[in-house]
């Protein structure tokens, strides 16, 4: 993705779905992809080989967290780890959810090391036809 | 060039959000090795990467490791990404002492890992020490 794509995304983003919450600095950031579908937000949180029992989705105050801890698994007698690139730690993203959505019928999967967020905007914000009238049809 | 367009982005309106580019999640193709007496483990992150999109060839001694995601996926273009890539490549050095015929590979939650065994160490014996009492 290069600079200027990034920065209509950002744009896109801040007017279309609200701002990413700043996180704290002692957790990790795992990435986020974001999707924005007519009737609904999609959102993509990459988490592999975390297990669902330590991810925590939370709604609240109108503000998306996704938490948890990636926990270094224990090694069997006698294993060393001789090279990690990988982060064990604390994670968080906190992402500010736009008034079209309806917290309330928020659902998540994960599929592949990846949390899916789904977010659907309230019926009467998405877009509808409108008839025109014309003088013939007003009575 | 990564680094150059995130420090480019802190000053876009969400600053704060993306302030600490070091605490970045390990990301894609990121790696583990552990070792054992009998074989190398080696793990990949490759969050959101079916079967079908990833590779493993073995070049000259090394395991090289890609995946790139199919372009007929059908999936619209996001409005954000923090994905660095659609795709990695990782090249393995293999140490003399692992047997590449022995490769296997696992893909679990995003995670891919390979298995070396170790071969038989022919240079390596016990010897038993005998007591002086022992020696005729």
């Amino acid at each position: 993705m290069n600079l200027s794509s990034l920065e209509n995304s950002f744009q896109l983003f801040s007017n279309l779905v609200g701002d990413l919450v700043p996180d704290t600095d002692d957790h990790a950031r795992p990435e986020l992809t974001i999707f924005d579908h007519e009737d609904r937000y999609v959102i993509e949180c990459d988490l592999p080989g975390v297990p669902l029992d330590d991810i925590s989705l939370e709604v609240h105050n109108g503000v998306l967290e996704i938490s948890g801890e990636r926990k270094k698994p224990e090694l069997l007698e006698g294993a060393l780890v001789r090279y990690d690139e990988r982060v064990w730690s604390h994670f968080q993203r906190r992402i500010k959810l736009d008034k079209s959505v309806d917290s309330t019928s928020i659902t998540a999967d994960y599929n592949n090391g990846v949390l899916v967020v789904t977010a659907p905007r309230f019926k009467d914000t998405l877009p509808r036809k409108v008839t025109i009238r014309t003088s013939k049809t007003v009575s | 060039m990564l680094c150059s367009t995130r420090q480019s982005a802190l000053r876009r309106p969400f600053q704060v959000a993306h302030s600490t580019v070091e605490t970045r999640y390990g990301g894609l193709g990121a790696l583990s090795i552990i070792e054992t007496d009998s074989h190398s483990r080696f793990e990949l992150d490759v969050a959101g990467f079916h079967a079908d999109e990833l590779s493993i060839d073995l070049e000259d001694g090394h395991l090289v490791v890609s995946g790139s995601h199919r372009e007929t996926d059908g999936r619209e273009t996001p409005i954000y990404s923090e994905r660095q890539s659609l795709g990695f490549r990782r090249i393995l050095r293999l140490d003399k002492k692992l047997d590449v015929a022995t490769v296997r590979a696992e893909l679990a939650d995003g995670v891919l890992t390979l298995m070396v065994a170790r071969k038989p160490d022919a240079e390596r014996r016990h010897i038993e020490i005998r007591n002086s009492e022992t020696v005729v």
